[in-house]
C-alpha cells in the first residue's frame, strides 16, 4: 500500500465495528485446537459419553428393556443432559482466559493498538470459543445418532437438543469473556462464571421451590397460576432442554395451557443475557474507555 | 482498501498538498492523570520523518504515559495528538493506520509459528492475503528472522521475540514507529542489530519515537532527543542543540607519562578554569566551550608537547540528560 493512499485512507475510513473478527475468529480457534487441551478435552468428552451410553444399555439390558424404543429416548435424554452439562462445565474453561489470557501474556496492548475493533475481538474470541465447543459436541452425534438407530427419538429432536446446546453455548462463553474482560485473571474470570452457571442452574430451581411454597401457603391450597409460579425455571439452562428432548412432556403433565414454552421463553432469556455480556465485554475491552478514577498505566 | 467508500471524495482529515513539511506526529498540551497523580502536564512534542527521536527521562517520568496515549490504547485528559494530521485521539483507527506500537512488556502467541504470527497481525491490519504474502518475508529478511518463518514463537530466543516484535509494529508499512524501551533484555549484539534497523527505517522516511534509560544506546542513535521530567518536556531538539555548550564540564585527559609538570600550562588555556591530577594518575581538566573549543584546546596541546593519549569528555546526550532534569518523579 503506497503512502498516499494509506493516509488518504485514515483520513477517510468507513465505520466497521466487527473489523479484525474474522483474522481473530481464525487465530482463537487454530489455538484452541492446537496442544495437548484439545486432544484431551475430545478424550475425556467422548468417554463421559461413552460412559453414560454404556450405562443406560446395561441398566436397559438387566431390566430386560430390550427391543423397547423407550430404551431409545432414555438412551437419547440421558447423553443430551450430559452433553449439556459439559458444555456448562467446559465452556469457561475454553473461554475464561479471552481477555484476561491476552493482559496476563501482555498481548493486550499489542492487540488493541491494531485496527481491530473492540467489537471485532469481543466477538471473534466468543465464536473461537464457541466454535471449539460446537466442533467438540458435533463429535459426539455419532453416539447420539445411536438412539435414532434404538428408535423413539426423531431427527428434529436430535438437532432442537444440538439448536438450545448451541444457544447455551453462546450464553456461557458470552458470561466467560465478559468476565475475562472486566477481571484481570483468568482464574478469577472462571470462578465467576461457575458462580453464575452455579446460580442459574441450582439457584433458580430453589428459588422456585421457595416460591411455589409461598404461593401456596398464600392461597391456602387454592389452585396456583402455573405460568407466574414456574417463572424462575426460564432462567435454568436445563429447562429449554427438558422440553425439547422430551416432546410432548408439558402436555403429559398438564402445563401445556399455563406455561409458555420453555424453549422459547428461556431462550429468549438467554439470548438476552449473552447480549448483555456482549455489550458489557465491548464496553470493557476498548482500551479508550473512561475508567471511574482506576489506574491504568 | 475495501474500505474506501466509493461515490463523490470525502473531506479528507490529510492534507494532499502541504504548504510546509509537517513532523509526522505533533503533540500539545498533552495531560493525563491517574486519580490525584498528574503523569502528563502539557507535553509538547514533535517528531520529524526521517528521524530517530529519543524520549529521554527517570521511571515515572510520564514516557510510557505518553507513547501509550500517541498509540492509542490509553485516553489522554487533554491536549491533542496529530498523527499526520489525523487526530489519534478523536479517530484513533484511523491513527493506527499509520502508526506501529512496540510497547515495553509485550508477549507473543507461543502457539503460533513465526509465519502466522505476522500474518494474523498483518490481517489484523487489514491487509490482503496477497499483500501479506509479499510483505512478510520482506519483514522477515529486514529482522534477520528469515530462517524462522515456520518456527514456533515459543522456540524463539527473547531478542528474536523481539525483533518479532518489531516486524509486527511494521507489518503495516506505518509512517511513525513507536517503541517503549525496545533494547530491554537484549545482548549487545542485539542491541546493535536493532540499531542498524531503526537507522535503516529512519534512512526510508519512517519517523522513530523511542523511549529508553540507556543514553548512550540513545547517543549513537537517535537524531533528536525530549528530556521529559514529571510529566514536563524540559528540554527538546537535536543532541547538539539541548547540549549545554557554555557550562563547565570535567574532561578528562591521560598523558603518557607524568601529569604534574603540565598543569599550570594547561590550566593557562583558554576555556579552562581549571587542572588537576587525579588519584588514578589522570589529567582533570574543567573546561567550557563547545566542541570547536575542545579541538582547539587539543590541538594547542599536542602542538606543546604534551603526551596526550586519550581524552575522555561526558557525552553530550547524558550532559544534557543531568543538566535538565533532577531525577524527580511524579
Amino acid at each position: 500500500m503506497s503512502d498516499s493512499v494509506r493516509e488518504r485512507d485514515a483520513g477517510r475510513e468507513r465505520w466497521n465495528p466487527l473489523r479484525g473478527f474474522v483474522p481473530l475468529f481464525r487465530r482463537e480457534l487454530k489455538g484452541q485446537m492446537r496442544g495437548r487441551r484439545a486432544s484431551v478435552t475430545f478424550t475425556v468428552y467422548l468417554a463421559l459419553m461413552v460412559v453414560v451410553l454404556t450405562g443406560v444399555l446395561l441398566v436397559a439390558d438387566s431390566a430386560g428393556s430390550k427391543g423397547d424404543p423407550t430404551v431409545g429416548q432414555v438412551l437419547f435424554i440421558a447423553m443430551a443432559f450430559t452433553q449439556t452439562a459439559l458444555i456448562l462445565l467446559l465452556g469457561p474453561v475454553f473461554a475464561a482466559g479471552a481477555i484476561a489470557g491476552e493482559r496476563e501474556r501482555q498481548t493486550f496492548e499489542t492487540l488493541v493498538s491494531t485496527r481491530m475493533t473492540s467489537g471485532g475481538i469481543v466477538l471473534g474470541k466468543v465464536a473461537g470459543a464457541v466454535g471449539f465447543l460446537v466442533v467438540l459436541t458435533a463429535s459426539s452425534l455419532p453416539l447420539m445418532a445411536l438412539a435414532y438407530v434404538f428408535g423413539g427419538v426423531g431427527p428434529s429432536t436430535i438437532f432442537a437438543v444440538y439448536g438450545w446446546d448451541l444457544l447455551l453455548m453462546i450464553w456461557v462463553v458470552s458470561l466467560a469473556v465478559a468476565a475475562s474482560s472486566l477481571v484481570g485473571r483468568t482464574l478469577w474470570a472462571a470462578v465467576i462464571t461457575y458462580v453464575l452457571v452455579f446460580l442459574a442452574v441450582f439457584m433458580t430451581g430453589f428459588l422456585e421451590v421457595v416460591q411455589m411454597s409461598l404461593r401456596a401457603a398464600a392461597q391456602d391450597g387454592a389452585a396456583q397460576d402455573g405460568a407466574a409460579s414456574l417463572i424462575f425455571l426460564y432462567a435454568n439452562p436445563f429447562s429449554g432442554l427438558w422440553e425439547l428432548a422430551i416432546p410432548g412432556v408439558r402436555e403429559e403433565i398438564g402445563l401445556e395451557v399455563a406455561l409458555k414454552s420453555f424453549a422459547l421463553s428461556g431462550g429468549a432469556w438467554h439470548a438476552a443475557v449473552s447480549a448483555a455480556a456482549l455489550g458489557l465485554a465491548v464496553w470493557a475491552v476498548s482500551p479508550l474507555r473512561r475508567r471511574w478514577g482506576r489506574q491504568n498505566g | 482498501m475495501s474500505e474506501i467508500p466509493s461515490g463523490p471524495a470525502m473531506p479528507s482529515a490529510v492534507p494532499t498538498t502541504p504548504a510546509a513539511p509537517t513532523p509526522v506526529l505533533q503533540v500539545r498540551g498533552l495531560v493525563k492523570r491517574y486519580g490525584r497523580v498528574t503523569a502528563l502536564q502539557g507535553a509538547d512534542l514533535d517528531v520529524e520523518a526521517g528521524t530517530i527521536h529519543g524520549l529521554v527521562g527517570t521511571n515515572g517520568a510520564g514516557k510510557t504515559t505518553l507513547l501509550r496515549i500517541v498509540g492509542t490504547v490509553l485516553r489522554a485528559d487533554g491536549g491533542t495528538v496529530s498523527v499526520m494530521g489525523v487526530d489519534a485521539l478523536g479517530k484513533p483507527s484511523s491513527a493506527r493506520l499509520l502508526l506501529g506500537f512496540m510497547p515495553d512488556f509485550f508477549g507473543v502467541y507461543e502457539d503460533l509459528t513465526v509465519y502466522e504470527y505476522l500474518d494474523f497481525f498483518g490481517e489484523a491490519y487489514g491487509l490482503a492475503a496477497p499483500a501479506r504474502a509479499f510483505r512478510i518475508p520482506e519483514l522477515l529478511s529486514l529482522t534477520h528472522l528469515e530462517g524462522k518463518a515456520a518456527s514456533d514463537v515459543q522456540r524463539l530466543s527473547r531478542g528474536m521475540q523481539q525483533r518479532l516484535c518489531l516486524a509486527r509494529a511494521l507489518i503495516h508499512r506505518p509512517r511513525l514507529l513507536l517503541l517503549d524501551e525496545p533494547a530491554g533484555g537484549l545482548d549487545p549484539r542485539g542491541r546493535a542489530e536493532l540499531r542498524d534497523i531503526l537507522k535503516g527505517l529512519a534512512a526510508d522516511g519512517v519517523a522513530v519515537l523511542i523511549s529508553s534509560h540507556i543514553l548512550s544506546e540513545l547517543a549513537d542513535m537517535c537524531t533528536a532527543v525530549t528530556i521529559i521530567e514529571q510529566g514536563s518536556v524540559v528540554a527538546s531538539g537535536s543532541v547538539d542543540t539541548i547540549a549545554p555548550a557554555a557550562r563547565l564540564r570535567s574532561l578528562s585527559a591521560r598523558l603518557a607519562g607524568d601529569p604534574a609538570p603540565w598543569l599550570e600550562f594547561v590550566a593557562a588555556r583558554p576555556g579552562v578554569a581549571g587542572a588537576a591530577v587525579s588519584a588514578t594518575g589522570t589529567l582533570e581538566i574543567r573546561f567550557a566551550g563547545d566542541l570547536a573549543a575542545q579541538a582547539r584546546l587539543v590541538a594547542e596541546l599536542v602542538e606543546a608537547g604534551v603526551p596526550l593519549a586519550a581524552l575522555e569528555a561526558p557525552r553530550a546526550l547524558e550532559e544534557a540528560y543531568f543538566e535538565s532534569t533532577q531525577g524527580l518523579v511524579t
